[in-house]
């Protein structure tokens, strides 16, 4: 076994006890790198990422963590490897944005602690490392979702665990927010902050990984370096729609539907 | 390790201590209140006797060492008590609109004092049944939320309270048609309504150990309680045993609301009113939250509980002022809206 192995999945199956939503699943990330699991919305990426936080039973299959299989793991000891933005951040309290941030540091101290001033520190740094230090005071409900998203991604720096997984980061934000958050994510992954993260948009996948797998009716179909496995069929068939995949200017990979070549389907 | 306390902090800690202050005042105020009025001498004259270890005086300071002075103590007790599981119910439960009822405590904890009544137990007997009851109650309610699985836990634990809440409520009315209208019926209408008149010397006493063993850990677990109001999967991926953890918080809120209804009966909306308002002054972190509601809601009892005494000739059940003042404040945050409502 490679020692560089973080999280890998075996013939893992999902689903809950009464609905199987994908089985045969095999995954491998390594630490550090930046991993992208694209497909259609419904394909089971997010049972997938709660079965491999271990949020979700493994139907079938096993989850392993630097090895060990998940199923053994204290929820402590999988947070200090694993941290988890979640697709809706959500607070039903007006907690500031600095106090949800200083949840991350919660496994790091005794059960009966309060966070301390380096905890503080460590909360500040990481509002900082995404730009909105100046937000630390605010009350968390009354932000913006792109806001929002990056005090969650945030939260998952404040934790310092090996792998951030973000459920769809950019669900849900408007295109200035998408860029925004995308941006600071693409920040991230140049310092070296290992991330797997899902999205329906495939130019998500060209902006941000190195390494791929497409996801679709709950099996991957593909996984691999960015450039190998994001082909134009391969997409046509996750998507079902025609696509045209296109180079800009600037050496950005985009990839867009060929409207052309679509007929209305009635 | 000392912690750096942002301007937000220190103004919660200036508004917390200013509550301490004024529920000091209103229980000194509360002493002096009533049908044997009591003069602030007096009062002092008692407290340098209980210091030395004489016994009262005149009449002013046997009243108030046998009468007032332990119903103001419980009631400090009572709302503080009321007030701190109400806050750990909310939080909990991520419903700023949740109060002690909410898992059926109250209406548990009725149904045990009216059973004891209904066979004309001891006071010991009905308080005892009272606090059984509660605690079975929130038992069930526990048991209904565990057999169900796959569907939101705060949900089906919500459910379930209204449901076998709603089943004590059919039972007691049962109770109240089989009960002696003349000597029983009285007696259990006025306990459902709360009421702080039957308290003498060391009844307070009595439930201390029960309200400090809930409150402890609630005080311990600030931070933790924080972290569950994120909602069950976020706080297991931050690396917390989310299900543990609320049951124990639940275990804590419910052992004290228990006690606090074997004393005095059940006394609504203390509990949903004071943490909400306390959440308005220093806002959501527990570690802030339950001082707080701590304070202002030892305070607001005893408030209340002078004016139920002193309102009319005869003394009015606490929990009819409650409602009174509770009901027009619940409207008022479902008027503000679900955004502002915290």
């Amino acid at each position: 076994m490679q020692p560089d192995r973080l999280l890998s999945a075996d013939d893992l199956a999902i689903g809950y006890a009464s609905r199987s939503v994908g089985r045969d699943l095999n995954l491998e990330l390594q630490a550090g790198e930046v991993f992208c699991l694209l497909g259609p919305n419904g394909c089971g990426k997010t049972t997938l990422f709660k079965t491999l936080l271990g949020l979700l039973p493994a139907q079938g299959g096993t989850v392993r963590l630097r090895g060990t299989d998940i199923a053994a793991l204290s929820r402590a000891e999988i947070a200090r490897t694993l941290a988890y933005v979640p697709q809706m951040q959500s607070s039903a309290f007006p907690f500031t944005a600095e106090e949800i941030v200083l949840m991350g540091r919660v496994i790091h101290r005794p059960a009966f602690a309060s966070p301390s001033k380096e905890d503080r520190a460590i909360a500040r740094h990481a509002l900082e490392r995404l730009g909105i230090g100046a937000l630390a005071e605010r009350d968390v409900t009354r932000l913006s979702g792109g806001q929002r998203q990056l005090v969650g991604i945030a939260r998952a720096l404040a934790q310092q665990a090996a792998l951030i997984v973000m459920d769809e980061p950019t669900a849900s934000l408007d295109f200035g927010n998408q860029a925004r958050v995308l941006a600071e994510i693409r920040h991230l992954a140049a310092q070296g902050v290992g991330i797997l993260l899902s999205t329906h948009d495939p130019d998500h996948a060209f902006a941000l990984a190195s390494r791929v797998a497409l996801m679709k009716n709950g099996a991957i179909v593909a996984q691999g370096n960015v450039a190998d496995v994001m082909q134009q069929e391969r997409l046509e068939d996750i998507y079902n729609v025609p696509v045209c995949l296109a180079n800009l200017p600037n050496g950005q990979k985009i990839c867009a539907p060929d409207f052309a070549a679509m007929r209305p389907q009635r | 390790m000392t912690s750096v306390l942002s301007p937000a902090h220190r103004r919660a800690r200036w508004l917390i201590l200013l509550a301490l202050c004024a529920s000091s005042a209103i229980a000194g105020f509360a002493l002096t209140v009533g049908a044997y009025p009591v003069t602030t001498e007096a009062i002092f004259r008692s407290l340098a006797r209980l210091v030395s270890g004489q016994e009262p005086g005149d009449m002013q300071e046997r009243v108030l060492m046998t009468i007032r002075a332990p119903r103001v103590l419980a009631g400090l007790l009572i709302g503080a008590a009321l007030a701190a599981s109400g806050a750990a119910y909310q939080t909990l439960f991520r419903n700023p609109l949740v109060s002690p009822d909410v898992l059926g405590v109250s209406a548990g904890a009725g149904l045990g004092a009216v059973f004891g009544i209904f066979l004309s137990l001891p006071i010991f007997f009905i308080q005892l049944f009272a606090f059984a009851g509660g605690l079975a109650t929130v038992a069930v309610v526990a048991l209904i939320a565990t057999s169900i699985r796959g569907r939101d836990p705060v949900l089906v634990l919500v459910l379930g309270g209204v449901v076998v809440g709603a089943l004590a409520g059919a039972a007691i009315s049962l109770i109240k048609i089989l009960a002696d209208p003349y000597d029983q019926l009285p007696a259990i209408t006025f306990w459902l309504l709360g009421s702080l008149s039957s308290i003498r010397q060391n009844d307070a006493l009595a439930i201390l150990p029960a309200v400090a063993l809930g409150l402890v850990p609630l005080i311990l677990l600030r931070w933790r309680i924080d972290v569950l109001s994120t909602g069950d999967e976020e706080a297991r991926a931050l690396g917390l045993p989310a299900g543990a953890l609320r049951a124990l918080v639940i275990a804590c809120a419910t052992l004290m609301t228990a006690s606090v209804v074997a004393l005095a009966g059940v006394i609504g909306w203390v509990g949903l009113v004071i943490p909400h308002i306390a959440r308005m002054l220093v806002g959501p972190a527990f570690s802030r939250l339950l001082p707080m509601s701590l304070a202002l809601g030892g305070g607001y009892l005893v408030l209340v509980d002078t004016l139920a005494r002193s309102l009319a000739r005869i003394e009015t059940p606490i929990g009819i002022l409650t409602a009174i003042v509770g009901a027009p404040f619940f409207i008022w945050l479902l008027w503000r809206g679900r955004n502002d409502a915290a």
